[in-house]
């Protein structure tokens, strides 16, 4: 057991951020990012440590962002459940935004940031993992199960995808 | 232009989470881990084993030998009544070995201090031995080892070496001869009474007491 702990200490230290990251990326809340981040690695850890078959066959890194993914889905079918029963007593927001707040919603980072959340899923981790994580094509082929020209096709359509609800919210401002 | 967007897509990299959260977090899931504290609580553990392991050797007047003393007073204090006699007589077997080495060291700095340290300790086997009323094999070879030190130690010395054990042995072997005169005895047996009651005689009640529970063990 503290050997299985040292090991997935050092799988914890060099997936945290990147598990973090990406669901952030696909939340948009640092609160919510933390909980589904440190569910995540409770979860990896409890396969981990009765070394299940499902941890065994797949590397760390592909298991990880499998039930990071999973996690995002419930927490966003959840959410949708909410919202539709609260839909009725839903607050008015105050449509009068200070400057400030309206400087950083328009800034490029956060711009590309709201263009990512309007990307269905798998356009999502295709562009988190190949732009922003450095994947390689065929990293990316085995987290999603997919072949590499598959992936591939799927990487670049993700890039066009983006673009275009990038330039639609610049044009907005 | 695609490359721009791929440029600031880069700076979302940007985004980590706080430090203190990736530490708690990870103590939550794991449990509590001490990378940097165990290796030190180890070398101090180490340490402390291996300056208990020395003070064991360590003699009167030395840095180490109040640790030694502590260990022993320790040990004591965990022994049942009964026990009490032969761990009280260990020490003080103890006591006059470290006596018999320093004399033979001619360590004359440290002799006053391991003589007082002998009286003290027999000081307290007397008290504790008082208390047998049958010696059994333990007390036996404990009175031999201190014996023989003894006798070395005022050989080397070239005095005598009087303790509070003495007294306390005069008093059990004095007991046990009349007690062993009582009874009907072997050819054997009345030899080996015979010799007692010459170490007696002659003020050696350590080896009075040692024939004296001799003639239990011959037939």
């Amino acid at each position: 057991m503290p050997n299985l702990k040292k090991i997935f200490s050092k799988i914890y230290d060099k997936y945290v951020a990147k598990i973090y990251r990406f669901i952030f990326l696909k939340v948009n809340s640092k609160e919510i990012a933390q909980d589904l981040t440190s569910e995540t690695f409770l979860k990896a850890w409890k396969a981990f440590s009765f070394q299940s078959s499902e941890f065994r066959v797949q590397n760390p890194q592909a298991f990880l962002y499998k039930i990071a993914k999973n996690l995002v889905t419930d927490y966003y079918r959840e959410k949708a459940k909410i919202q539709l029963i609260s839909a009725e007593s839903s607050p008015i927001i105050d449509p009068r935004i200070n400057l400030e707040e309206k400087a950083i919603q328009n800034s490029d980072l956060e711009l590309v940031k709201k263009a990512i959340l309007k990307l269905k899923d798998e356009y999502q981790d295709a562009i988190i993992w190949y732009y922003l994580e450095g994947y390689s094509v065929s990293e990316i082929a085995k987290i999603l199960d997919k072949s590499e020209p598959a992936t591939r096709m799927l990487i670049s359509r993700a890039i066009k995808n983006l673009k275009k609800e990038y330039d639609k919210l610049v044009q907005k401002i | 232009m695609e490359k721009d967007l791929i440029f600031k897509l880069k700076g979302l990299s940007r985004i980590k989470p706080e430090k203190r959260w990736v530490k708690r977090t990870k103590r939550e899931i794991l449990g509590p881990q001490f990378p940097i504290f165990q290796p030190i609580l180890i070398g101090s553990l180490l340490l402390l084993i291996g300056v208990f392991v020395f003070a064991q050797k360590s003699l009167p007047g030395e840095k180490l030998y109040a640790i030694k003393k502590i260990t022993e007073r320790a040990k004591t204090f965990f022994v049942s009544s009964q026990e009490k006699p032969k761990v009280d007589l260990e020490i003080a077997a103890k006591r006059m070995e470290e006596l018999r080495q320093i004399a033979e060291k001619n360590d004359v700095k440290k002799l006053p201090v391991a003589i007082k340290e002998v009286k003290e300790v027999s000081a307290v086997a007397a008290k504790s031995l008082k208390q047998v009323k049958k010696p059994d094999k333990e007390i036996v070879q404990k009175t031999k080892e201190i014996l023989e030190n003894k006798t070395l130690a005022q050989k080397t010395l070239g005095t005598e070496i009087e303790t509070p054990l003495d007294e306390t042995y005069k008093v059990l072997a004095e007991n046990l001869i009349k007690e062993v005169e009582n009874s009907s005895l072997t050819e054997n047996q009345k030899e080996v009474l015979k010799k007692a009651k010459e170490f007696f005689e002659k003020g050696d009640f350590a080896s009075a007491f040692l024939k004296v529970v001799e003639i239990s063990q011959i037939r």
